[in-house]
């Protein structure tokens, strides 16, 4: 145990707390009474890890197995980790102060591309090597999973294996096969080739990817028995899944601090642009009565006095009515907020409205993504201006003075008048407010327009399309700044740089492995924080591998081009991509989910014959 | 019941091990958690925003362990302080422990000195090297430090602010027993005082340990 070596450290770092655990709920077990010992890495800052709530749910998940011990892992911030070199102290789990390097398994979870150099800079402080190659034995297993996953291909040289989707079953058999594997004493490379056996898991090397001219991928060919297409996991009955009852309960504020449920799975609206409203499909909701339940265990074992009912799209929830009812049952009693983040503007009620008012009155936020209704056909946000200004107007009568709207540049067929439409809608937000007779008295009105730079994702029906270059960004966003006339009006925008190197490996294929390598020898770690990031280092690195961003980011691609993911399958097909795209450059709209079937393909997954299945 | 006659209650807790890592912000937020999860009939503040009434004297600071923090409640029904300090401790994490409780006697504007136990590790300085050098610097008619205050920095004489009731030895450092003034107005805190020695000394510790004994009034009674 690292405890006394930690110590001499920790008097001179931030935030001491986020590297010590001891925190209520942690579990700690006897490593002796254990068989498989699992670090479970989030390369981001503890902060961050500690409010994502697949983690505590995977957490949990492996914990409840006696013969299991999961413990967390974060990256440490730079003068903790400078600490840690200068000491010779390797990365180690939060729970027993061991270094993870002794353990069995070690998983990330991949939230956001800039988080790769940071898989990469943990695996190095754990002393481990980064190439899977370079790491013979056994264990420990490097695995990975969450929505990057659907691309791994720029960490397919790091990573041991993958988890395509969700992870409450398949991690459980992947370590059930490591326990075998330790047991009889297998090779590395047999544990893989038969962990390929297990539907939901990509083993990486057992691919080889042969290249066209052009450099675009011409096959994906299988080894060693390995499967043509891999399949992500679902759990069909989410109502019945595993949920946690306890919390780890932070000493340091997190960033999201309160009992989290999770309302339902997957998306019906079928945004174009939303690689999470296609990657997580098909729909499921959990009952209300199961959320309560899970509400009243959580918030019981953490004394939070907030809680968060979470998915893509919480005001989609069937039967948000009676939860509800059945929270505020008791909630108010026990002096428990509920606060209810993502709603969408079309179907916002005045009685949702006065349940958030109860949690407080800062400020709403709405995301209209596209400043014309013509791009907002085009992206299929089913939303119109005269929703979008219905909802502020019962916002602004409901005492709310202060409105955030969010946008998107560079969405595909965007012209500067849709640029301009951003600051018009704006505007009318404006106008609106003073055009009420009973607007509140005495405050002047405040519109925010938050405007991020699209990318072009795997697996949304955008998937083809180009990425605006960063001189275009930048063009768009001074145009937007001189379109605005109110001082009612502020803009947030952010640099288009971060945006283009998530485009390049968003949608990049292995070759990338090795600029990701040099990108984090250079420096890189961390970039998802402006503070750390410099593109410099990846300039630097892709130039060195004579790789062309724009190859990857700004290049139309053909409806029948061999993705570097084409041999992962996660519900939705190609041909319902292809004809959503189709869709989009026609300016059609297509129906969600409850309205009409679209056949994306998704109840598949449920194991039907049949396709083209309507979800249950 | 009326507010008045809602008994208040002094909860003395240690905070010790790794718990020494959460800040006294921290600290009131791993509290208000845990007198939720307790149960205890508690009294929340009225108004637009209620919070839970607390009340900590003098927090310990980052870093340092503490045998001796106090936080006094408002109790909506009465009840045994044996129950109060068991059901904290049922659900408090680790490196917290509730001590005991009792009706509030002392101000905390009545506190004026707080002892604390301080372990000094040297690796490149025997202890009787260490020990010398700590015995001269205390015979210094005046130790000047810069304090840190709200108004800016200002120059302040520790010397008669501080006392060493044992200076002694270990295996590889120093064992000081220290009495310092403690208290809402003036409060020298340990690093105060072995940041002095520190440059006085031309050394540096390899490692500090820093743990508090007792909070003490005027005439050495106990705080809590």
């Amino acid at each position: 145990m690292l405890f006394n070596r930690l110590e001499s450290i920790l008097d001179n770092v931030q935030k001491p707390a986020r590297y010590i655990g001891g925190e209520l709920n942690s579990v700690v077990k006897k490593p002796e009474a254990v068989d498989i010992r699992f670090g479970f890495c989030f390369p981001d800052l503890y902060e961050i890890g500690m409010s994502h709530l697949g983690m505590k749910i995977l957490y949990s998940l492996k914990n409840q197995r006696d013969d299991i011990w999961c413990e967390r892992v974060f990256a440490p911030a730079l003068d903790m980790e400078a600490a840690m070199r200068a000491r010779e102290i390797p990365l180690y789990g939060l729970e027993s102060l061991e270094p993870i390097r002794d353990f069995d398994m070690i998983g990330f979870t991949l939230q956001y591309e800039l988080s790769f150099t940071s898989v990469l800079n943990m695996l190095d402080l754990a002393g481990l090597p980064v190439r899977s190659a370079e790491r013979t034995s056994l264990t420990p297993i490097v695995m990975a999973g969450g929505p990057c996953a659907c691309n791994p291909e720029p960490l397919a040289d790091f990573v041991d294996l993958f988890v395509l989707g969700e992870g409450e079953e398949v991690n459980l058999e992947m370590i059930d096969l490591l326990k075998t594997a330790k047991a009889e004493g297998w090779s590395k490379a047999e544990y893989l080739r038969r962990a390929a056996d297990i539907p939901g898991i990509y083993v990486p090397s057992l691919y080889d990817i042969a290249y066209n001219g052009d450099g675009t991928v011409a096959s994906i060919t299988p080894r060693e028995g390995a499967p043509e297409r891999v399949q992500k996991r679902i759990v069909a009955d989410l109502d019945s899944v595993y949920f946690p009852e306890k919390f780890v309960v932070p000493y340091i504020e997190v960033v999201h601090d309160r009992s989290m449920l999770e309302v339902l799975r997957g998306c019906l609206r079928g945004c174009r642009f939303c690689q999470a409203g296609f990657i997580y499909r098909p729909f499921r909701e959990k009952s209300h009565g199961t959320l309560d339940r899970n509400a009243r265990a959580l918030c019981a074992s953490t004394g939070y006095d907030e809680i968060s009912l979470t998915s893509l799209s919480t005001s989609d929830y069937s039967e948000i009515e009676p939860l509800l009812t059945e929270l505020m049952a008791w909630t108010e009693e026990d002096r428990v907020n509920i606060s209810l983040p993502s709603l969408r503007v079309d179907n916002f009620s005045p009685e949702l409205l006065e349940q958030i008012a109860k949690v407080r009155k800062s400020g709403l936020t709405f995301a209209p993504e596209a400043g014309t209704q013509r791009l907002r056909d085009v992206i299929n946000k089913n939303i119109t201006e005269e929703e979008v200004l219905d909802t502020c107007r019962t916002a602004f009568a409901g005492g709310y003075t202060s409105v955030k709207l969010y946008f998107m540049l560079g969405l595909p067929t965007e012209t500067m008048e849709d640029v301009a439409g951003i600051a018009d809608l704006a505007q009318k937000v404006v106008d609106t407010f003073y055009a009420m007779p009973d607007k509140p008295k005495g405050k002047g009105v405040n519109v925010t327009i938050s405007a991020a730079c699209f990318v072009p994702k795997p697996f949304t029906p955008f998937e083809f399309e180009p990425q605006d270059t960063m001189e275009l960004f930048r063009e768009k966003q001074k145009f937007l700044r001189d379109s605005i006339r109110s001082r009612k009006i502020s803009y947030k925008y952010h640099d288009s740089t971060t945006s283009a190197l998530e485009a390049v490996l968003a949608r990049g294929d292995r070759r990338l492995c090795a600029a990701v390598e040099d990108a984090w020898r250079a420096g890189s770690k961390l970039d998802g924080w402006d503070e750390h990031f410099d593109m410099a280092r990846w300039t630097d690195a892709f130039g060195k591998h004579g790789i062309d961003p724009a190859f990857y980011a700004g290049r139309k691609r053909d409806y029948d081009e061999i993705m570097p993911w084409s041999h992962l399958d996660y519900g939705v097909t190609r041909q319902y991509l292809i004809r959503e795209n189709k869709r989009a450059h026609e300016d059609a709209v297509t129906p969600h989910c409850r309205e009409q079937c679209s056949g994306c393909g998704a109840a598949g997954l449920y194991g039907e014959k049949e396709v083209l299945l309507p979800c249950k | 019941m009326q507010i008045d006659q809602m008994p208040m209650v002094r909860v003395v807790f240690e905070k010790t091990g790794r718990a020494k890592y959460t800040s006294h912000l921290d600290t009131m937020r791993t509290m208000t958690r845990a007198l939720r999860r307790s149960g205890l009939p508690l009294w929340y503040t009225q108004g637009f925003n209620p919070h839970l009434y607390m009340t900590f004297a003098l927090p310990i600071a980052l870093g340092y362990e503490s045998l001796c923090e106090s936080v006094d409640l408002r109790l909506t029904k009465a009840l045994s302080h044996t129950e109060v300090v068991d059901r904290l401790n049922r659900v408090l994490p680790p490196g917290f422990r509730a001590v005991s409780a009792a009706a509030p006697v002392m101000e905390p504007r009545q506190i004026a000195w707080a002892d604390y136990a301080v372990t000094l590790r040297y690796q490149d300085h025997t202890p009787q090297e260490m020990l010398r050098k700590f015995r001269t610097f205390l015979e210094q008619p005046v130790i000047e430090v810069t304090k840190k205050t709200k108004k800016g920095e200002k120059l302040l004489d520790i010397r008669p602010l501080a006392r060493a009731l044992s200076v002694g030895t270990t295996e590889d450092g120093l064992s000081l027993m220290l009495r310092l003034a403690a208290g809402i107005s003036l409060n020298v805190t340990p690093t105060l005082l072995l940041k002095a020695f520190y440059s006085w000394s031309d050394t540096l510790p390899d490692g500090v340990k820093v743990l508090r004994t007792a909070i003490l009034d005027g005439n050495l009674q106990n705080f809590c």
